[in-house]
């Protein structure tokens, strides 16, 4: 079943055209890669098919709710992990118990329980990032957008997110991974390249 | 009812953990409790006690001389100017509190919109609405700034002894909610921090800790343009609440008028910042509205120049019988300024955007060719006398803006325009409704400057083919020059060789 389609997406900042047509198809219970390199368009064609970015021209299909993980680490400064957590749970509309229950799942996931009550300032770049996803990840979503997971993340919590995202594949989920690193690929169901602000059939 | 509450929910978590957020930076409480008290003490140590006469605007008798040097004379015996003997330090310490409030207010709407506008986006793409988190935060900000001008007014006290609690309060949070929101404006608005802490300590020092000083004003040459300043009232209610057992004229309702032109300009921004992803729809509502101000920019300095210059030239008058026939009826005027608001409107009903973009080289064609004929034909006639209705009065702003003796009148612009506007938007409601609606207007728009003497009967009966005629050529030689399967945006580059959406 398609759970993300993107159809001859255009992007231009000022002159410059990011993405020339982009299109791709991902389903449940896939884990996709979109590989390219620096300054490709990677992170501008995720945030349009998270639907924080506007494309100039196009379309995009989203069959389920999405959870979108941005490659800055986008929190608040002075608030702690369990404070994040509870403030996302809100936005997601989740009970205070399902809330509570997939925060503490997810932070003995991503080993982060010793460091709920610290606030973003205080932590190492790594567990802000696992801040970062776990909140993309608090709701529970069908489509997982994931803008370069593993920056600043220890080997150890690599593998809790490999282990993570197969768990997630089979429930079922759709999981789009943007990476400028090739070494993985193997772990993945489909790679696409985008290359030229374009994503041909042929580069899948 | 269960949504509403849901609601309320989200936004009081939402301002609760925003408060921590912004307070448990230890340099903004510190900042909160010293600065006022810091303002106070260099008052206490560098000012004299001394008695100064200053002038307080605000309590200023606003009277027009009657020309007769006698009346105007013996008005002035009895008429307030706004004088008033103060001591200094007190002045002083008044003033600078309320500097010190608004400058604090500004740094702090500021930190709570700049740093954190990434964060509250990715929050409005989780599931809160923008307005919910806008709330939030104004929620965040009312309630520091009134802590803020109890607090300063409670360390003034002992100095002061202010006379009207009440309005020292009130003028401080004005001060502090008014810069309050010009820093979230701020903090929506500029890139890096640098700039915006730059730019908020330059609008605070200026206007509030300087110009606003009564010492100051008293002996400004232009006490107008420093009323009209967003400082002047809180200012002015806080001196004379703190040191007069005086009643200000009309300070408060001026502070109200700042408050709502700041907050809805701060919320405007700050939302555009935090908001998701629009749809197409509203994306090219927007770039087409801004695509409108440069429109009539262009159009009104092209129009502005060619009629100046027709206007030097030798006019004549075409008025006819038929035109000295028709009566001369000021309501007409609303008819006829309806037509600046026509291309609002077709950001409303527009679906098909190619037809905004011919209607806008049909505005080209018509007045590229009408412009040819005002040079060739100026036309000046006599205008009515007007009396003092507000349609009359309007109309009489209308006469004082046009040309002198005259120009710029075959064919009316006025109504070629709107007949432009009107085939453009013709159908794209798709309610038959709205059409006759428009169809209605435009019957209205089209006979209102005969009536209101803005164009004779021949500018009219031009204006009309002329609006028709520029559309038919503007329609096909869009077609020929924009292909079929092109977007709005790029047929608005290719016919007017703008690059950027191409």
């Amino acid at each position: 079943m398609t759970a993300l389609l993107a159809e001859d997406v255009h992007k231009s900042y000022g002159r410059r055209h990011v993405l020339r047509g982009a299109s791709f198809e991902a389903n449940a219970g896939q884990l996709v890669a979109i590989l390219g390199e620096n300054g490709s368009g990677k992170s501008t064609l995720l945030r349009i098919l998270a639907g924080t970015g506007e494309l100039d021209r196009g379309r995009v299909e989203r069959s389920g709710r999405i959870g979108y993980c941005p490659q800055e680490q986008v929190l608040y400064p002075y608030l702690t992990i369990d404070e994040h957590l509870e403030l996302f749970a809100r936005a997601y509309g989740l009970s205070r118990d399902v809330a509570k229950k997939r925060g503490d799942a997810l932070a003995a996931r991503f080993d982060f329980a010793a460091r709920r009550r610290d606030v973003v300032e205080e932590l190492s770049g790594g567990t802000r990032q696992k801040l970062n996803l776990a909140i993309a990840l608090l709701h529970d979503p069908a489509i997982v957008l994931l803008d370069e997971p593993y920056a600043g993340l220890d080997i150890e919590s690599y593998r809790a997110f490999v282990a993570w995202a197969e768990d997630a594949k089979r429930d079922g989920k759709c999981i789009v991974v943007i990476t400028h690193l090739a070494l993985d690929r193997d772990r993945f169901d489909v790679v696409f390249n985008l290359r030229d602000g374009r994503i041909r059939a042929g580069d899948a | 009812m269960l949504a509403m509450r849901e609601r309320a929910r989200r936004v009081t978590t939402a301002a609760r953990l925003l408060l921590k957020d912004l307070l448990r930076r230890r340099i903004a409480v510190l900042l909160l409790f010293v600065v006022p008290a810091l303002f106070d003490a260099v008052v206490l140590a560098t000012t004299a006690s001394r008695s100064i006469r200053v002038t307080l605007g605000t309590l200023a008798d606003a009277v027009e001389p009657t020309g007769i040097a006698a009346f105007d004379r013996l008005g002035s015996l009895f008429l307030d100017a706004g004088v008033r003997t103060v001591d200094e330090r007190r002045l002083s310490l008044v003033f600078l509190g309320t500097a010190a409030v608004s400058f604090l207010a500004c740094f702090l709407a500021f930190n709570l919109a700049h740093r954190r506008r990434e964060a509250d986006a990715r929050l409005v793409h989780a599931g809160y609405r923008a307005h919910e988190v806008l709330l939030a935060k104004l929620i965040v900000l009312v309630g520091l700034v009134l802590l803020l001008a109890i607090y300063e007014t409670a360390i003034l006290s002992p100095w002061v002894a202010p006379r009207q609690v009440g309005l020292v309060v009130a003028g401080l949070f004005f001060g502090g909610i008014i810069y309050g929101c010009l820093g979230m404006l701020v903090g929506a608005l500029v890139k890096q921090e640098l700039e915006g802490i730059f730019l908020i300590v330059l609008l605070t020092n200026i206007d509030a800790g300087w110009l606003q000083n009564p010492i100051y004003y008293a002996h400004s040459q232009r006490q107008g343009l420093i009323r009209s300043l967003p400082g002047y009232a809180p200012v002015q209610l806080a001196v004379v609440g703190a040191l007069t057992g005086d009643a200000p004229h009309g300070t408060l309702s001026r502070a109200l008028v700042w408050t709502a032109v700041a907050l809805a300009a701060a919320l405007f921004a700050f939302g555009a910042r935090i908001r998701p992803a629009r749809p197409e729809r509203a994306r090219l509502r927007w770039h087409y509205a801004n695509v409108l101000v440069v429109a009539y920019a262009i159009w009104f300095g092209a129009f502005e120049l060619v009629g100046r210059w027709a206007a030097t030239l030798h006019t004549v008058d075409l008025t006819s019988a038929w035109d000295r026939a028709v009566p001369l009826v000021p309501a007409f005027v609303w008819p006829y300024e309806a037509t600046y608001v026509l291309p609002l409107l077709s950001l409303v009903v527009m679906r098909d955007w190619h037809r905004f973009n011919v209607a806008l080289v049909a505005f080209v064609i018509a007045n590229l060719t009408a412009f040819v004929l005002y040079v060739l034909v100026p036309i000046a006639y006599a205008r009515p006398e007007l009396g003092s209705s507000l349609a009359e009065r309007v109309l009489a702003m209308e006469y004082a803006a046009d040309f002198h003796p005259g120009a710029n009148k075959l064919p009316s612009m006025h109504v070629a325009m709107s007949w432009i506007m009107v085939c453009a938007m013709w159908g794209q409601a798709k309610n038959r409704l709205v059409d006759a609606g428009l169809a209605i207007l435009l019957a209205l728009i089209t006979v209102a400057p005969i009536f209101v003497k803005q164009h004779l009967i021949i500018d009219v009966v031009a204006g009309v083919p002329w609006g028709l005629g520029s559309y038919w050529v503007a329609e096909r030689a869009y077609r020929r020059l924009v292909a079929k399967d092109a977007t709005a945006l790029e047929g608005l580059a290719r016919v007017f060789w703008f690059r950027r959406f191409g």
